[in-house]
């Protein structure tokens, strides 16, 4: 009950928050005046209306309650790791590298990972991005680098 | 009238490597519409790279071929699966489905892509009269008359959103904010860097911020969902496609009328082909003398929605061709393009890019011929596109985010924050937050600062000049009625849900 809840809080509680945030930094911003608005008048007004709209969000979704739908969090890390492990690998080893690791990683997002599929499917991407990004639009990203 | 202009916009569409393109944009898009999981958006924002290296008039036209080309795919899958391939066909499942259960699939396939291509060319052809008008008209707007203008859209793209109206609000709020990180263009005043001065200076980039809302967020969603068996999907024999009299007879009127109603909402800032579709269906239910029978496979359940979201997704190049102002967030993304190619979307865009324009509107009817040949004699092609598994798939399209968004500024900077907002996009997607009005307040946010700043500069603080013209009081009282009317929904269904609680609690 408590986890539904807190769920179903969430949404409105972010907006709200990020409002807040919005307004308090744009309130450190030169705001001048209507009819000579500085960098931090429309954003403030905007933060404003966050907070009162998150509020009424909330409002809204704790009175409605969430659906409690099963949620998986094993894909959610594994597809972070993954993109994580590309973006770090394909400017130091190159692209070939970084595609299998990628590829490999959020293969484990399914309960049961098939080898074969995943090794084709490294292949294939590896030869497309190869292909289409360095040689056909002249990636500054190499192949495989030492 | 503009005949001659047609002509040569339709000789540019059939120049080689605009046609390649073109041919390569709706192949693209009636893949992506046909396979349930990846839309439109995501799609056009994954090939967004892909168009830097290209001219603009050929990239532009293959951005809208994915678009209106995933138009046609969705039915495919709404019919056989009762899954939309696309949002925008999901409310074709409704008498779709039970059509393909009855063995009907076939004629179901047939009309769905004949009133495509009518709704298309409905609006296609509204397109080619009234863009250059409104154009001409918006030509003699000030500040005031778009602010206006774009203050609609974004109301409506927060009402008509299909999803909860304050919490498209809220987005619409927050998109405007991060439209507006970096330098002020106005004071040189840099705002919400959050410490990443070099990085942010010039604000957050587009096609990072489409792919995590749209690539990387659905890819998780669809992923943290239990895990998905595969589908069976029945074969559609060419012979079964052919339709009777009676279905061709029942379905003309229906297919005009979603096309008159998609174009009508497709013109509006901010109303996309999903709600387009909704409303004629609504339409065709009300307006018909045996009611009772949708939801069992009425012919003109699938006919009437899909002329109306293929006119939509051709009417929406109405605002944004001639005003600059996207007629939905698919058609905010494309003027995200155009920007990038230095091409300043406005009133003067048909006449100073006149090449494009017409060469765009060119492509557009050879692109919906060449769907409609795609789709009837391939249709089996399409079929067996089904049966290929999610898990295939979603290591290609994390492959094509992580290098489309690195090739744009070799920055993994961006790459970091596709991520941030797949994180986010996934968290927006659960909790029913819709995506779409945080793109487009992205898009309109910077613009609507200006124009309103530029405004009351003018007038020196005097709030009389927002309501000084017949167009700015129009839009104004629109925008006034959308918010009245999406806010006694709140309310209404707020005290109605209490009654409700009340009454479970009684008993």
């Amino acid at each position: 009950m408590n986890t539904k809840l807190l769920w179903a809080a969430s949404g409105g509680v972010a907006v709200t928050a990020l409002g807040a945030a919005i307004a308090l930094i744009s309130a450190s911003y030169p705001v001048g005046t209507i009819g000579r608005m500085g960098p931090g008048y429309l954003p403030l007004v905007i933060g404003i209306l966050m907070v009162v709209l998150g509020l009424f969000i909330l409002i809204g979704d704790l009175r409605a309650g969430a659906d409690e739908e099963p949620i998986r969090m094993r894909p959610f890390f594994l597809v972070l790791a993954g993109v994580v492990a590309w973006g770090e690998i394909a400017p130091r080893f190159g692209l070939v590298p970084a595609t299998i690791a990628l590829v490999v990683i959020v293969a484990f997002a399914q309960e049961r990972p098939r080898p074969l599929m995943t090794a084709v499917t490294a292949v294939v991407l590896s030869f497309m991005g190869v292909a289409i990004f360095i040689w056909g639009l002249g990636s500054r990203l190499e192949a495989v680098r030492f | 009238m503009e005949g001659g202009q047609l002509w040569s916009g339709i000789l540019t569409a059939l120049e080689p490597d605009n046609l390649l393109f073109c041919f390569l944009g709706v192949t693209v898009g009636m893949v992506v519409g046909v396979l349930p999981g990846i839309g439109a958006l995501a799609a056009i924002s994954l090939l967004l790279p892909i168009t830097y290296y290209m001219e603009p008039t050929a990239a532009i036209i293959m951005l809208a071929g994915i678009f209106y080309g995933a138009q046609y795919g969705g039915s495919t899958s709404s019919i056989l699966m009762n899954m939309p391939g696309d949002a925008s066909s999901a409310v074709t499942c409704l008498d779709g489905y039970p059509m393909a259960k009855q063995g009907r699939a076939g004629v179901a396939l047939f009309i769905t892509t004949i009133a495509s291509f009518v709704g298309g060319s409905f609006a296609i052809l509204l397109l080619i009269f009234f863009a250059p008008m409104i154009a001409d008209l918006a030509l003699r707007f000030g500040a005031a008359e778009y602010f206006a203008v774009m203050l609609f859209g974004l109301v409506a793209g927060s009402a008509l959103s299909g999803g909860a109206f304050l919490k498209a609000a809220a987005m619409v709020s927050l998109g405007i904010v991060l439209g507006l990180v970096g330098t002020d263009m106005q004071t040189a005043y840099p705002r919400f860097l959050l410490g990443f001065r070099d990085q942010l200076f010039d604000g957050l980039n587009l096609v990072a911020v489409a792919m995590g809302l749209f690539g990387v967020a659905e890819i998780l969603v669809n992923l943290m969902r239990a895990e998905s068996t595969p589908f069976s999907v029945q074969s559609v024999k060419l012979r079964s496609l052919i339709p009777s009299w009676k279905d061709i007879k029942d379905s003309i009127m229906p297919t005009l009328r979603g096309s008159a109603v998609g174009s009508g909402a497709g013109m509006l800032p901010g109303t996309g082909p999903t709600i387009s579709a909704f409303i004629a269906y609504a339409v065709e239910v009300r307006s018909s003398r045996t009611p009772e029978r949708f939801g069992k496979g009425a012919i003109e359940g699938v006919a009437s929605p899909e002329a109306a979201n293929n006119a939509s997704v051709q009417a929406a190049f109405i605002p944004t061709l001639s005003l600059g102002i996207p007629g939905n967030a698919t058609a905010a993304i494309l003027l995200g393009a155009l920007m990038i190619h230095g091409i300043v979307p406005g009133p003067n865009l048909i006449t100073k890019e006149a090449e494009l324009f017409w060469g765009l509107i060119g492509s557009f009817w050879i692109g919906n011929l060449i769907l409609l040949i795609l789709n009837i004699p391939l249709i089996g092609i399409w079929v067996s596109i089904l049966r290929i598994p999610y898990r295939a798939l979603y290591p290609a399209m994390l492959f094509f985010v992580c290098i489309g968004v690195y090739s744009v500024n070799n920055s993994m900077f961006d790459l970091y924050v596709t991520l941030l907002f797949g994180l986010v996009g996934a968290g927006m997607m659960v909790l029913g937050f819709p995506a779409a009005p945080l793109l487009l307040g992205f898009i309109l946010g910077p613009l609507i600062e200006e124009h309103l700043r530029n405004a009351l500069l003018i007038s020196r603080g005097e709030f009389g000049i927002l309501f000084d013209s017949p167009i700015s009081i129009g839009f104004h009282a629109a925008s006034a009625l959308l918010i009245g009317t999406s806010l006694y929904g709140v309310v209404k269904a707020f005290i109605h849900r209490r009654r409700a609680q009340k009454i479970q609690e009684e008993f």
